[in-house]
């Protein structure tokens, strides 16, 4: 793509007026060109200070006067805005400059100092300018009353429940809820699956979820759009059949959807609409799809068929029963990828910020990060020992991705991904202490992490032998701890060193037996590299004795000696 | 316990006068002044949101981000040793509130538009955090753009004066000029690269 091409792209996109078929050139040719990148984000920035010259002169005070109002409010009520804080607050990583404001813990650590008379008369009295107009509607309100409904006064979202009891739906209800929202810590028979009946919610979950409900500036003007034409044409739609596409000539009923009246969908599709995108605000809705399995799905959830059998959540949550007889169903998100097998029953938990958390209930469930590339045989989950599992995304592409899986019986499988390339381990310790320092090293230097990590891999690879098709070597269950990564890569160099040194590394004979055996010696001496010795082959300090074999046109030629293996080895590379 | 002070003075445009040294307005504020919270805001305020502005390319976004800019300052000003460099360390908030925009925005994305703007949001926070320390360097960048403006042929200057500080839009522009509307942003953006490509040259490194 030529300079011209890209500025035609990038302007049809800044216009809104790139073609969909554009859309993957584009991206692919960003993704692949470093320069490109930063020709666009160059010419960003210029228009942001042309644009920001431009309004040199504006008048401030809006602006301060919006600070000034958030300041007054932070004084007068810590808690509250340490609620409103975002979330992202408290993951800021290791900075050196100096301390990274965290808004949410500072405000409640500013709460004692609200101890000046000043500043506490100056609270009471905002709190009885608050509270006046408070009192005054209220006062209104007791004349106005008797012409009114007979209405009770409820939080916006919350379920009237005073209606005749539902005992057997809600008790159903809650116990779906209640799988939902809080994964067993410990393994138990899985139950029987709660069935489609969605009913009221009980008014506590309920006024929890109707909280979390997002508000509409989370949501760009198209969704709030088609959000309110929904909403407007009213919150039930029961059993509707969906297209698969926009052929009308076609019409095969792959999924059905059904919601519970609590449901308030932000936006949802018409059926013959691609892509099919759900946005559920709140309550609750059941996807059936075509073999029988079904998605319970409680709001806020964002999600989106891609296909007839792939469904994308982007956030949410969601219970999924796989019918005995159906056909593959893959639910995606951002961090991970499920493939369950026919009969299994999950619970995938994923946030906005794209980390997922997965449940198994019953049957098989296949997982993948979707940042892992190079693995042979991705993982599977079931309910008997490797149940659950935690997927978290980077904050960026050089970041570590990480997921985590374990079992009720302490089973435990970890993979860090960083660059496309993975480590796996099965050691819950040795796992946290990589992490640890990797993601320090990644706040240091994100460039000179992904140079060092990828350099730990070949290392790895190198030292443990393992086919170059295979990127995921595994350790047992042997300990880290108490290590940092430089000094795990700067150990491993050595460590590699001195066996080559001891003849060992070099030698096509030196197995996979001999050097776990070795990375063993190395973990529990707390990962000393001894000096080689001469004749031994892995530098460690029960050396045994040389051994070298030469592989030549089927002949081995075997050594005793170091020296006269490394003569026949020059010799032959001669 | 000292009385604070009104801090009420300021110029048409909205600049305060000198008066009143930074000490004790960082000192008043910290103490829960809104007045003198203000009068910081005021002083600084279009420091941080040109600083921002360079990196975070919705202008309502900025706002936001300025604002958590200042609050996090007065709930960290405990913190701050040394009162006199309170711009520097502000700024030093400023590109952490910085940060963590942009990496958020950078997060894989699922729509092909997000991840467009995942991209470029994952290349910003790349050069900006190679950046060195904000309070440094605005200064600098600044005038390379004045100076590379200046460099401009007349008739792109023209358009980029009309577009940026007239309000004057593309098809009013097409007008002028006797072209499409669609020709007139391919000049903008055009000259837009070139003025990128002549602060570059003039830093010797990227703009962030």
């Amino acid at each position: 793509m030529t300079s011209s091409e890209l500025d035609q792209l990038w302007l049809s996109f800044l216009d809104g007026e790139l073609k969909n078929e554009d859309h993957p050139r584009l991206i692919q040719w960003l993704e692949q060109n470093p320069e490109a990148r930063r020709h666009l984000v160059s010419e960003r920035q210029v228009d942001a200070m042309l644009q920001q010259l431009a309004r040199a002169d504006d008048d401030p005070e809006p602006f301060v006067e919006a600070c000034v109002a958030r300041f007054v409010a932070a004084e007068i009520s810590p808690p509250m805005a340490a609620a409103a804080a975002p979330a992202e607050e408290s993951n800021r990583s290791v900075e050196t400059d100096p301390p990274a404001p965290k808004l949410a813990i500072q405000l409640q650590k500013r709460q004692p100092r609200v101890r000046s008379g000043q500043n506490v008369w100056r609270a009471l009295l905002l709190a009885a300018a608050m509270l006046l107009p408070l009192a005054c509607l209220a006062w209104v309100w007791q004349f106005m009353a008797p012409q009114a409904a007979p209405v009770t006064l409820k939080k916006e979202g919350a379920i009237d429940s005073s209606g005749p009891a539902r005992p057997g739906l809600d008790e159903a209800f809650a116990d779906w809820q209640q799988r939902v929202n809080r994964q067993p810590k410990t393994l138990t028979p899985a139950p029987s699956p709660p069935k489609p009946e969605i009913v009221a919610p009980p008014p506590g979950p309920t006024e929890r979820i109707a909280k979390q409900r997002p508000t509409d500036e989370q949501y760009s003007p198209r969704e709030q759009h088609a959000a309110r034409e929904q909403l407007g044409a009213g919150e039930q739609r029961s059993a509707e059949p969906l297209q698969p596409g926009p052929d009308a000539d076609k019409t095969v009923e792959v999924v059905s959807l059904t919601s519970h009246p609590s449901a308030r969908w932000q936006l949802q599709p018409s059926p013959h609409s691609q892509p099919r995108r759900y946005v559920l605000a709140s309550g609750a809705a059941q996807m059936t799809f075509a073999g029988g399995s079904t998605l319970d799905l409680q709001g806020p959830t964002d999600l989106e068929l891609t296909s007839d059998t792939v469904v994308f959540v982007a956030y949410g949550n969601l219970l999924a029963n796989i019918a005995p007889a159906s056909d593959a169903l893959v639910v995606r998100s951002p961090s991970v990828s499920l493939q369950p097998r026919p009969a299994a029953e999950f619970h995938l938990a994923v946030s906005r910020s794209g980390e997922a958390e997965v449940f198994v209930h019953d049957g098989l469930v296949q997982i993948q990060m979707e940042q892992q590339r190079h693995v042979d045989e991705p993982w599977v989950l079931n309910a008997s020992e490797l149940n659950q599992a935690v997927v978290a995304i980077p904050d960026h592409s050089t970041s570590p991705a990480i997921c985590m899986a374990r079992g009720s019986d302490e089973t435990f499988r970890g993979a860090i991904d960083a660059g496309g390339k993975s480590m796996e381990f099965q050691s819950g310790d040795m796992f946290a202490g990589v992490l640890r320092q990797a993601q320090n090293a990644h706040a240091r230097s994100p460039d000179e992490f992904l140079r060092q990590w990828e350099a730990l891999l070949v290392q790895f690879e190198q030292i443990m032998q393992v086919p170059p098709s295979s990127k995921t070597p595994e350790f047992g269950q042997d300990p880290l701890s108490k290590s940092t990564f430089e000094q795990f890569v700067r150990a491993i160099g050595d460590l590699q060193k001195n066996m080559r040194d001891g003849g060992g590394v070099g030698s096509t004979e030196f197995n996979a037996e001999q050097m776990q055996r070795t990375w063993s010696e190395f973990l529990n001496s707390g990962m000393q590299i001894p000096a080689p010795a001469a004749g031994d082959r892995t530098g460690v300090a029960n050396a045994r004795a040389f051994e070298g074999a030469i592989n030549m046109n089927g002949r081995t030629l075997r050594f005793t000696s170091p020296e006269a293996f490394r003569q026949a080895r020059q010799r032959f590379n001669r | 316990m000292t009385a604070v002070p009104k801090f009420s003075v300021k110029s048409h445009t909205g600049r305060s006068t000198p008066a009143i040294p930074e000490q004790q307005l960082v000192d008043h504020a910290s103490r829960g002044s809104a007045e003198a919270f203000g009068e910081l805001v005021r002083r600084y305020q279009q420091q941080v949101r040109g600083y921002l502005s360079r990196q975070i390319f919705d202008a309502a976004a900025v706002d936001d981000v300025a604002q958590e800019v200042f609050i996090g300052a007065m709930n960290q000003v405990s913190g701050l040793n040394n009162r006199q460099s309170f711009r520097s360390w502000l700024m030093t908030i400023a590109r952490n509130k910085c940060i963590d925009y942009l990496r958020c925005k950078a997060r894989p994305a699922n729509h092909s538009s997000a991840q467009i703007e995942q991209l470029l949001a994952a290349e910003a926070l790349s050069q900006f955090q190679r950046a060195d320390l904000p309070d440094l360097e605005q200064r600098d960048v600044l005038l390379a753009l004045q100076h590379c403006l200046r460099q401009l042929p007349p008739k792109s200057h023209g358009m980029l004066t009309a577009f940026y500080f007239q309000n004057q839009t593309a098809p009013q522009l097409a007008a002028t000029f006797n072209k499409k509307p669609g020709a007139i942003r391919m000049a903008l953006l055009r000259i837009r690269n070139s003025l990128a490509r002549c602060i570059r040259r003039k830093l010797g490194r990227d703009i962030a």
